[in-house]
């Protein structure tokens, strides 16, 4: 309870929209104020697996207007956490 | 006797890799020296993500005559298994090296020759072309199906076989789309490592005397680059979750003249868009790991399914569960398989697909079954009691919302519910993990038991209402 709390406080708006998106394009059982940060999407983390990347890369596409691809060298460190992947979406972003 | 390649000129292009050219001639250079240095165990896991050094892998392990094999998924679980049923094994890769510390290992790299030893093998390779023969008997490969008493089965696939299965599904392509007798490119979107993808790129290419794209395109803007990058006509073998993915996209899509789906049953509306959008047939194939692929039907023409060459479907004998089964024979099957789908039989080369049994699993086009899921589960230390479940669904829900999860019910003691998903994680498939897990105190067992669909139904509805009440609580 304290730890979402925190995590509120610490994670921007955008932040938190990303989190919103993961959550209702998925449809994880987690609240969205409950992803931390940093905690990996993959695996034993979020426990995110590449038909979930597959889905949420659909939903970034159309929300926010760019695609993402497969030989991006930092492909790796997007999808490890909500902060990587929230500011590679603003780098990105088109709309 | 079979041989290694169809192709009959050396000439003849046989891959497409990273914007290179590769011919009949190249590929026969790079396997037979690739077969000079290979270790020499038995059996190989060939993990090559490149399309083109997974080929030559194989063909390599071909003359040599060892044996892939090919399980159902590379978890933690499943290869401490093979390491310790297959000792006798190395594994071949190209990028990143899997966990196993205990087996050989044996990097490829693209180019496969460089320097003088490639042109010295050009040379000779250009005054000879004489493709190598390899025994119908070779068994090429074990492929792997999770079986459901947690130790996987492998299915014996000789060179033979795969001869006459990529003859016939050659054959029920040019039947299906005129290429003018051009020879074909193929994408695909799913890894050689498994049976389809293992047909409908690299069998079909190789055998069929066709060419293949190295690539394994996942994201669609991916899909789009690798497209362009080969000459028409061109195929893309694909999975409804994949092509439904690149369609929505919004990209600028290139052409395409075939497109191959598999896995998992296409909707008629997204078979239809597809068409639409390429003015190119869609074309389905239905097939299951033990039997490799069976039939084909172009979805928006007929609904029927048409078997290759000599397959036949027949009504199962002395099936004693009461439930209707079908069988498959013939042709380049090995024995008599029965199928995991309800059928219904139309006559010996044709059928209609009615539905999966209930024992059985489809997530995003990966297959698997409650039994094996459940033994897993139950085999892990402190889970009690503890059942998978297939929450229903319809193919409205479905195309809104993407794919369906499993659901888990577990009974447990001093294991919590992050030890329980850590330890699942390693013995089974990504695809499968519950969402959710439910941890619970009894499972609705009935008096005999069992654990009716219904009651599982209702204990997920109440524990999903359940939860939201008490999230909602938080805000």
């Amino acid at each position: 309870m304290n730890s979402s709390v925190e995590n509120i406080h610490l994670a921007s708006n955008f932040e938190s929209e990303i989190a919103n998106l993961i959550v209702t394009t998925l449809n994880l059982e987690v609240a969205s104020d409950q992803i931390d940060l940093d905690m990996p999407l993959y695996g034993d983390g979020l426990g995110l697996d590449s038909i979930d990347i597959l889905e949420l890369a659909l939903a970034i596409s159309k929300q926010y207007g760019f695609q993402m691809k497969s030989d991006d060298p930092e492909n790796k460190t997007i999808f490890s956490s909500l902060r990587h992947l929230a500011a590679h979406i603003a780098a990105n972003r088109t709309k | 006797m079979p041989k290694l390649i169809a192709h009959h000129t050396p000439d003849a292009m046989i891959a497409y890799a990273q914007k290179r050219t590769l011919t009949a001639k190249d590929y026969l250079r790079d396997s037979i020296q690739l077969a000079r240095l290979l270790p020499n165990q038995q059996f190989l896991l060939n993990f090559c993500k490149n399309r083109y050094l997974f080929a030559v892998g194989m063909g390599a392990a071909a003359i040599n005559r060892q044996t892939m094999l090919l399980p159902p998924t590379y978890n933690q679980g499943m290869l401490f298994q093979l390491q310790r049923t297959y000792p006798d094994s190395y594994v071949l890769y190209d990028e990143d090296m899997p966990e196993i510390a205990e087996f050989p290992r044996f990097q490829l790299e693209y180019p496969v020759l460089s320097g003088q030893s490639a042109a010295e093998s050009q040379n000779k390779a250009e005054s000879d072309f004489s493709v190598p023969d390899i025994p119908a008997e070779h068994v090429m490969a074990y492929v792997f199906t999770s079986g459901s008493t947690g130790e996987p089965v492998p299915h014996a696939k000789t060179w033979g076989s795969m001869t006459r299965n990529a003859q016939a599904q050659l054959q029920r392509i040019m039947e299906d789309v005129n290429f003018r007798n051009s020879a074909f490119a193929v994408l695909a979107t799913v890894p050689p490592q498994h049976m389809y993808g293992l047909e409908s790129s690299v069998l079909i290419a190789l055998l069929g005397g066709q060419a293949l794209s190295a690539a394994h395109p996942f994201f669609a803007q991916d899909i789009c680059s690798e497209l362009e990058d080969l000459p028409r006509p061109r195929v893309l073998v694909s999975t409804p979750f994949h092509l439904r993915a690149w369609m929505e996209s919004g990209l600028d899509l290139p052409p395409v003249d075939l497109i191959i789906s598999a896995t998992a049953p296409l909707s008629a509306r997204l078979a239809e868009s597809i068409e639409a959008k390429f003015n190119a047939p869609v074309q389905e194939i239905y097939g299951c790991t033990e039997t490799g692929q069976l039939a084909t039907r172009l979805p928006t023409n007929n609904p029927v399914w048409q078997t290759y060459g000599q397959v036949e479907i027949v009504r199962a004998m002395g099936s004693n569960d009461g439930v209707d089964s079908s069988v498959a024979k013939g042709d380049y099957i090995a024995s008599p398989t029965e199928l995991n789908d309800v059928i219904e039989i139309i006559d010996k080369s044709h059928f209609k697909l009615l539905g999966r049994k209930a024992d059985q699993v489809n997530v995003a086009g990966k297959r698997s079954s409650l039994s094996y899921l459940n033994y897993q589960l139950n085999a892990i230390d402190g889970v009690q009691d503890g059942v998978f479940f297939i929450p229903e669904t319809t193919e409205k829900t479905h195309e809104k919302s993407g794919e369906t999860r499993l659901a888990a019910f577990v009974v447990a003691s001093g294991i919590s519910k992050a030890e329980i998903l850590k330890s699942l994680r390693a013995r089974i498939d990504a695809a499968f993990m519950p969402r959710p897990l439910f941890m619970v105190d009894a499972l609705p067992r009935n008096s005999t038991g069992k654990l009716p669909h219904r009651l599982l139904t209702d204990l997920a509805r109440s524990l999903q209402t359940e939860q939201s009440g008490s999230a909602q609580e938080k805000h």
